[in-house]
């Protein structure tokens, strides 16, 4: 309604006289606002992004009907668009009901104990034909920590398989090798909390204001408060967040490693490196043989300096396309700024040389000191709610064991067999298949049962079709469990569990800054679906017991509840990196997250680590002798961390005379992930209804394409045809179609080409040719 | 006297009439809101709600069945909850519209965008 100052007044004081003697005035009609507040607020986490948005879902006569961002948490109250249409995802018409079995192409719906006992039969008889490596899971950065942590338990200390790695691997593989081969440990060192102390953001492969738009919020108040603030955004695409930079590098897709080490060069050339720092905190390394086995060896400063002769800002140039006086400027400010941040997401991570690109950025930070103190830190913002809490740090990865162990280190194999109270020499040495090599096991059928929860491999693995037949194929066993059917992994089942979602059963996640968070069960799911970790439970008793270890199971699998399993946690991390022992679950019920570590119940969370000054009260302990700075999780090379010697390296699929241009994929922030959930609401579903193709205005005008012709995108391994968005964002050579749509399946395209050391998988760049359809 | 010369006041004061709430038009799926409501999205463009992501479907619904012209101060609960307790508190417990202030798009104070009329 129009209403204009004056009568807005002339109400107002109305109001005021009204009560002045006393006298309610009543409110129009019109102005009268139904109250739909709930009968009660329940805290807990958003159930999309990384970012970890605290939440209160509002619940009445036992339906989640609203949502409000919580305020006493870090983001202040504030949601995205997703967050704010939470409440229908748990009501869509597609919820998965009842388990279902695939009869003669058919899914017909069979009782809980049909399924389970059908389930136990299928694992049980291929472990006993084909052995513990003829079955596998594969699970998710979605799922709660705690049941991450029990599949993970099951298959190493229980079976003595390493058949188990998670989504994760193909968002967050680069980052988490990244920090551990920097700085010995995994998770970044810093928090959102220096975003409010940061005069130097740079910010790299991430579009920020469309895939982590709440953490952009602080980053653009820091801006809007203070002019003097510089905001770098070096991304091939012209995106939303980088409006508000004040450089915008843009480069040829895969050659940002150049653009990274020319910026070192200028920094270490003109002098504007922290010498003190280096010589006290950090050691040099470089790749001596790629191996198997992988050999690296130290080098000294001026092999370094030696390493960056070439990489001059003209060569930059040359190879990036990104002009040399943008390198330069970029350099100069990253280095002189009082505190610099860098944040990135997966234009980093998923692409074949994806540790090397994190290890060039921690470079940057320890070449200039930028590093542990506030406002300056690497941070590697994560893409899912609890692939750090649930996955990274729950050790559920085929190569990892609990808080920062290895399975390949016979101590740490030792520890968690004493821990977990199996035999020694159960768990498996060998570290097992990553993502992509487990659906290629199960496609050659070396792999003969696998269970998939919480996750849609069957939109989401790059170089989709081979996968999906393999999915399908009558001569393994595929079990899903999903919150919704039909999925398009779902879909091509043998067993579909249905799964309670999110405010519907209690556990904890894990986000970017180290925060962990209660999510506590607000409703009951529907019908017949039920939270994975009972299911699991129930399949792990049921297993052994078929396998006649009943007593084994008794001892390995004594939880009653999320609170049980979630109190072994935290006895796992004790005396670890990460020790959270003093994250209690009472204290969590009240928290509004706690960031770790937090080694006693008085101890309040650590804000930024390995900084004694900063409040890591593990420095003291670790490395005793440290007055400030230890990278206390690098023992072997004396708690300094590595600059890493890492060529310039282009992505595994550049363009050619064939295939011209780079697709690259992404998203937008009306949706999350593969759309299961948010193509569910009609109103983000009517915002972004479909995936399309951007294309650059010079390209467009060279192919004779308009916004809205039909466009036929072919890669080596599959095509689409696609609606055209001419749009002055992707750059020229490049185009960007999002991955959320289950009917535009983008993944038949990429590559699964993956980065020898994360096995992440280049969804990012790969090449294709564009003709009108 | 002087109370019930108020209360005349009070009685005689003009009393706002809302627009009634209407259904949207059916569009094509992909037609964006910009290309029939170009004043609106420009406003929107250069305010806060743009650079954070805030598009249209937040406060409008979508334009089928759910779809809400003129929406009630429960929308901007969800981000602005202390706000909306402060004006229910301070205004008027059932005050529908946070928009008698704030310019519904460009969301700056509507005295301050118009400087005064």
């Amino acid at each position: 309604m129009e209403i204009s100052r004056r009568q807005l007044l002339k109400y107002s004081a109305a109001i005021a006289a009204a009560s002045a003697i006393g006298l309610e005035l009543p409110l129009p009609k019109e102005l009268e606002a139904a109250n739909i507040d709930a009968d009660k607020w329940v805290k807990t986490v958003c159930r999309y992004c990384g970012a970890g948005c605290g939440v209160y879902v509002g619940v009445t006569k036992g339906k989640v009907v609203a949502v409000k961002g919580d305020k006493d948490n870090w983001n202040k109250g504030f949601l995205c668009i997703k967050g704010y249409y939470l409440p229908p995802i748990l009501y869509a018409a597609d919820r998965a009901k009842y388990p279902l079995l695939k009869k003669d192409g058919k899914f017909v719906r069979i009782s809980w104990k049909e399924a389970m006992d059908l389930m136990t039969e299928k694992f049980a008889d291929s472990i006993k034909k084909h052995g513990v490596n003829s079955v596998a899971f594969y699970g998710s950065g979605q799922a709660y920590t705690e049941e991450s942590y029990v599949m993970n338990k099951l298959f190493k200390g229980g079976l003595g398989t390493n058949n188990i790695d998670g989504n994760p691997r193909l968002c967050m593989a680069s980052a988490a090798v990244g920090y551990v081969s920097s700085f010995g440990k995994d998770e970044p060192m810093g928090a959102y909390d220096d975003i409010y102390h940061a005069d130097c953001f740079f910010i790299i492969g991430s579009n920020m204001a469309e895939c982590h738009p709440v953490i952009f919020r602080i980053v653009n108040e820091r801006k809007q408060k203070n002019k003097d603030v510089k905001i770098i955004m070096a991304d091939p695409r012209k995106t939303l967040s980088a409006r508000i930079a004040d450089l915008h590098m843009s480069f040829t897709p895969g050659t940002d490693l150049a653009i990274v080490n020319a910026m070192a060069h200028v920094i270490v050339k003109e002098n504007l490196y922290n010498k003190n720092f280096v010589d006290k905190h950090t050691v040099f390394k470089k790749l001596v043989d790629p191996g198997p086995p992988l050999k690296v060896g130290k080098v000294s400063w001026d092999e370094y300096v030696k390493f960056l002769d070439e990489y001059t800002p003209e060569m930059a140039e040359k190879i990036s396309k990104c002009p040399k006086e943008d390198i330069i400027k970029a350099a100069r400010w990253f280095a002189q700024s009082k505190a610099t941040m860098s944040l990135w997401t997966m234009g980093l991570n998923q692409r074949t040389r994806g540790v090397w690109a994190n290890n060039l950025v921690h470079n940057l930070h320890l070449l200039t000191g930028q590093i542990c103190r506030p406002g300056a830190t690497p941070f590697s913002l994560t893409g899912q709610p609890n692939a750090c809490g649930g996955v990274r740090d729950t050790g559920l990865l085929s190569h990892l064991l609990p808080y920062g162990r290895l399975v390949a280190n016979d101590k740490d194999r030792e520890e968690i067999e004493n821990f977990w109270g199996v035999p020694k020499g159960r768990i498996y040495s060998k570290p097992g298949p990553t993502a992509v090599d487990i659906f290629r096991m199960f496609n050659k059928g070396d792999i003969k049962a696998l269970w998939v929860a919480c996750t849609n491999p069957g939109q989401s693995l790059p170089n989709l079709a081979p996968y999906r037949k393999g999915m399908e194929s009558k001569d393994t066993f595929l079990v899903v469990s999903e919150t919704y059917h039909p999925t398009r992994t779902s879909e091509l089942a043998d067993l579909v569990l249905p799964a309670a979602l999110w405010a519907e059963k209690d556990g904890t996640y894990g986000q970017s800054e180290r925060r962990y968070q209660y999510l506590e069960k607000a409703v009951e799911p529907p019908t017949e679906a039920r939270p994975d970790l009972d299911v699991m439970l129930e399949f792990a008793h049921n297993l052994f017991a078929k396998l006649g270890r009943v007593d084994e199971a008794k001892k390995l699998f004594n939880f009653k509840n999320s609170e049980d399993v979630w109190n072994e946690i935290r006895q796992c991390s004790k005396g670890t990196a990460y020790d959270f022992m003093g994250m209690t679950r009472a204290r969590m019920k009240k928290a509004h997250g706690i960031q770790w570590p937090a080694p006693t119940e008085d101890h309040p969370g650590t804000v930024r680590r390995y900084t004694a000054k900063y409040g890591d009260i593990l420095v003291k302990k670790f490395d005793p002798a440290a007055s400030d700075v230890s990278f206390y999780g690098a023992k072997a090379d004396s708690n300094k961390a590595t600059i890493w010697l890492r060529p310039h390296k282009g992505p595994a699929e550049p363009t050619d005379a064939e295939y011209p241009f780079a697709l690259t994929t992404g998203r937008q922030i009306e949706h999350w992930h593969t759309g299961t959930m948010t193509l569910k609401v009609p109103e983000l579903k009517r915002s972004a209804p479909n995936a399309y193709v951007e294309i650059n205005p010079n390209d467009a005008q060279k192919l004779g394409i308009k916004s809205r012709d039909k466009v036929k995108l072919t890669s080596r391994r599959g095509s689409i045809v696609l609606e055209a968005k001419v749009v002055d964002v992707p750059r020229e050579g490049l185009v960007f179609v999002p991955m959320h749509y289950p009917d535009e399946l983008i993944n038949n395209l990429t590559t699964d080409a993956y980065d020898a050391l994360s096995k992440q998988p280049e969804f990012k760049i790969c090449a294709v040719k564009i003709e009108k359809a | 006297m002087k109370r019930l010369f108020i209360i005349f006041l009070i009685l005689a004061l003009p009393i706002m009439v809302a627009a009634k709430e209407k259904g949207h038009i059916k569009t094509p799926e992909t037609q964006e809101c910009a290309e029939c409501h170009k004043s609106q999205a420009e406003a929107w463009q250069n305010g806060k709600h743009e650079v954070m992501g805030v598009k249209c479907i937040v406060c409008h619904g979508s334009t089928e069945k759910n779809f809400i012209a003129k929406p009630d101060i429960y929308k901007c609960r969800a981000c602005h909850g202390e706000k909306v307790r402060d004006v229910e508190k301070k205004l008027h417990p059932k005050l529908k519209n946070c928009f008698l202030c704030h310019d519904a798009h460009s969301v700056t104070l509507r005295f301050h965008t118009k400087g005064g009329e």
